[in-house]
């Protein structure tokens, strides 16, 4: 906690951003409340709502918590030892719902717009399409997708089609009203592909890969339409002759006119150590590189979800055994105005945003799902006030 | 009296080297070598014919990942695990081919070893030597199976096919350079296996035959293990420029190079096959990437895809030939990795528990020895430390491993006396 605020006063002496009133506040972000799991988590999606929340996990589960249950503070585990941090809510044992059917660990995860659906995808390429989200929710589909694992899943904005991607180098999209029928198979990439998202206009898809190679598909014709460069998030290590790194994180802006590729850049450090946290953006139209976002010193470390906030930054979520961060940009700058280090030694592999824009999730590595607000502490407002 | 080679000095080792090139450092010899071998070595006649296939899954293959799967636990990884040819036995996904053949080999769930100095570089010796790498330096296990399986013979006992950028290395300790492995960098032929152009077969072998002569008048008066040694590597090098095809792997099949793969394993483990079938007594190949701190779990999806499939092959291709009947296989590794998942999805060193897997003769095959905890933190039945192991590695090709070496008047056993072989492996 000592490192989240002491971060934030020094930001706040001299603000490269300056937060909307009543937006979101980068500089405050903070950890508010967490999930408790025995597994690290790998993905996460808030509902439309954002009163459930649901994640892919390193079992063989899908996860929901209902967030409408008032968070506790659990008691120490050792009343006599003062705790490292000061205690932070957690979300009671009830709201915790567990739904089996996946055979490895479940990578992806994604939420139909009909408040209904999901869908999601797991290491060892079972796809799963589950109804009555946030009831009873219950497989509808589930059938083998890929050989291999399933990277990322995601839904079209109209939720008729679902695309998977995974070890086997296909991209493929499925109908989502059926079992196992295909509407296109996407074939060009030559490695493992990392991440998939549609555009927000629902005609196209883009695919990303190992390599760092972006691929623009026509959701209607099947065909590729061009390819994009992200290289950068890519190095091939001579010594051991491996390809290294990829896409980890990728995402559209609101009106499609972005694209955001999250990985790590940088030299070849072999296999032990990936490069810098980076976030590559493009213009979606001419498919040029707008900038290579970083954090202010360089984080050997990868970022590994990235997404746009409606308040006009851009953050992404990362880390490696050196630590767990966020990194603020702004779309226009290319170093971070704000960087948040957890105190868990953790990295975040996923982050998602509540419908209000103001908390955080963060699927991390420890087996928990953190929440940071972006608002100031209510207590410190008071005191600014008196 | 000491003996030159026993010097344990790299000096004259890396003179000889940069005169005669990587060809013949490999191949090097030290005369007289039987001065090294006590009588009880020299009774072992019966193991001549023994050959050795050693795969070294360099730089700490997963245990998890590959031969004691855990799936679905907090240590498990994404992967499943696979029945095998051997019932109730099962093996990771990510080697499916293998799992065929689990019939033919012997796993060892329960490895083990103390940590010692010199991360991969010390634990690697550890294994290979049976012997901690502070008490070294002892040979490595190809250099043992040259001395003791196939000392007078003209092909190198001793030959190690490695991934590219791999150099020699000085593995033979006290037994000197005409047994250290000849490395075959990227499975290239050795280095100066051509004559230079201009010089023909005619004119080689005057050559060669008037180097003979002065070689034979200036021992005549100043015999020394050192002229001995420069002698020996000029015949072994002779011999390697005589026999360059052993190492030309496209000699093989069109169909064999598809089966085996066309990717560097694949061509590797051809060639392996092609040196034991012309009679090279120890095999060892190489292959990398398993040091996974970071993506453990894509890096051994990798190295085990590309793995799995020449490795089975060659199995079976030795087996169908009879081989398997004289040939020792061994899997080994210097550690396993860490039960515990890394923040960067990695495994980190773990010598507290590691699989190794043989085969072949002297072995007792379709089972497992040893086991590991629910989820991998601990062994739970018949600990096996390395040094045992190397013991074994040695009793199955009929060797002694308490013998021992001559070395400067010192009676050097071949394996850790305080530690005896594995009764349970041993056919």
């Amino acid at each position: 906690m000592a490192d989240e605020s002491k971060a934030s006063a020094e930001e706040a002496a001299e603000p490269k951003f300056v937060p909307k009133p009543d937006g979101a506040d980068p500089f405050a972000t903070r950890l508010v409340a967490e999930l408790k799991h025995d597994r690290g988590i790998l993905s996460c999606r808030y509902d439309r709502q954002s009163d459930f929340l649901f994640a892919g996990a390193r079992d063989y589960l899908l996860h929901r918590w209902d967030l409408s249950q008032e968070p506790v503070l659990e008691p120490p585990a050792d009343p006599k030892k003062k705790p490292r941090f000061p205690p932070v809510p957690i979300g009671p044992p009830e709201s915790h719902l567990t739904l089996a059917g996946h055979e490895s660990w479940v990578a992806g995860v994604a939420l139909f717009d009909d408040g209904d659906r999901m869908v999601s995808g797991d290491f060892v390429g079972r796809l799963m399409i589950w109804t009555n989200r946030t009831t009873e929710p219950k497989p509808q589909f589930s059938f083998a997708a890929h050989e291999g694992s399933i990277r990322k899943v995601a839904v079209s904005p109209d939720g008729n089609l679902v695309a998977s991607v995974g070890n086997d180098g296909a991209v493929r999209i499925w109908h989502a009203d059926a079992e196992k029928k295909l509407h296109h198979e996407l074939l060009g990439h030559d490695c493992h592909v990392y991440h998939v998202a549609f555009h927000p206009d629902g005609r196209s898809l883009v695919s990303a890969d190992l390599k760092g190679r972006l691929k623009h598909w026509n959701v209607e014709t099947g065909k590729l339409t061009r390819e994009l460069d992200a290289s950068l998030l890519h190095t091939y290590s001579v010594k051991y002759e491996v390809d290294v790194g990829g896409i980890r994180g990728m995402t559209f802006n609101a009106d499609g006119s972005q694209l955001a590729c999250a990985g790590a850049t940088g030299e070849d450090k072999g296999i032990a150590h990936s490069g810098n946290a980076g976030v590559l953006l493009f213009d979606w139209e001419s498919g040029e590189l707008l900038n290579h976002l970083r954090p202010e010193k360089k984080e050997v470390c990868t970022a590994w979800g990235v997404l746009f906030h409606p308040d006009g930054f851009i953050l992404a979520s990362g880390g490696s055994r050196t630590g767990g961060f966020l990194w603020f940009w702004k779309p226009d700058d290319e170093v971070a105005f704000h960087m948040l280090k957890f105190r868990e030694r953790a990295p975040g592999f996923d982050v998602d945003l509540s419908v209000d824009g103001k908390t955080l999730a963060v699927a991390n590595h420890d087996g928990a799902i953190r929440f940071y607000g972006m608002a100031p502490e209510p207590e410190k407002e008071a005191d600014e006030k008196v | 009296m000491a003996h030159d080679s026993a010097c344990n000095s790299s000096a004259h080792l890396v003179s000889r080297r940069s005169m005669l090139g990587n060809m013949v450092a490999g191949a090097a010899g030290v005369g007289a070598v039987s001065q090294l071998v006590n009588p009880l070595l020299a009774k072992e006649i019966e193991s001549k014919k023994k050959q050795v296939l050693i795969f070294l899954l360099n730089g700490g293959l997963s245990q998890f990942e590959s031969f004691d799967p855990k799936s679905n636990t907090d240590t498990g990884g994404p992967f499943r695990k696979i029945p095998t040819a051997v019932p109730g036995t099962h093996f990771c996904e990510l080697m499916p081919h293998t799992a065929t053949i689990a019939n033919k080999l012997a796993v060892v769930r329960s490895m083990f070893a103390e940590k010692v100095p010199g991360s991969h570089g010390g634990a690697r010796e550890y294994v290979v030597t049976g012997r901690p790498p502070q008490q070294g330096p002892y040979p490595w296990m190809g250099p043992v199976y040259s001395k003791l399986l196939a000392d007078n013979e003209e092909l190198p006992g001793n030959i190690h096919i490695t991934p590219s950028r791999w150099g020699p290395r000085q593995d033979a300790a006290f037994l000197g350079p005409r047994h250290q492995s000849l490395v075959l960098s990227g499975g290239r032929p050795p280095l100066n296996v051509d004559r230079p152009e201009g010089i023909d077969e005619h004119l080689d072998d005057s050559r060669y035959r008037l180097r003979q002569i002065a070689d034979q008048r200036f021992s005549n008066r100043r015999r020394t293990a050192h002229t001995e040694a420069y002698q020996s590597s000029y015949e072994q090098a002779a011999q390697l420029i005589r026999q360059k095809e052993l190492f030309d792997v496209t000699k093989e099949s069109e169909k064999d190079q598809q089966r085996y793969g066309t990717h560097d394993m694949g061509r590797h483990c051809l060639m392996a096959r092609r040196l034991l079938e012309r009679g090279v007594t120890c095999v060892k190949v190489t292959h990398n990437n398993y040091d996974s701190h970071m993506e453990n779990f894509n890096f051994h999806l990798e190295q085990l895809g590309e793995f799995d499939k020449p490795f089975t092959t060659l199995m079976n291709d030795l087996e169908d030939r009879g081989m398997l009947d004289h040939t020792l296989v061994m899997l080994i590794t210097e550690f396993g990795r860490t039960p515990e998942i890394r923040p960067d999805n990695g495994r980190d060193h773990w010598q507290d528990s590691w699989s190794v897997v043989l085969g072949g003769c002297g072995i007792q095959v379709g089972g497992v020895l040893g086991a590991t905890n629910e989820n991998g933190t601990e062994i739970k039945d018949r600990p096996v430390h390395v040094a045992e192991m190397f013991h074994t590695y040695m009793q199955a090709v009929g060797l002694d491993p308490t013998a021992t070496y001559d070395v400067g008047g010192n009676n050097v056993p071949v394996a850790a006396p305080e530690r005896t072989a594995v009764k349970e492996l041993l056919s």
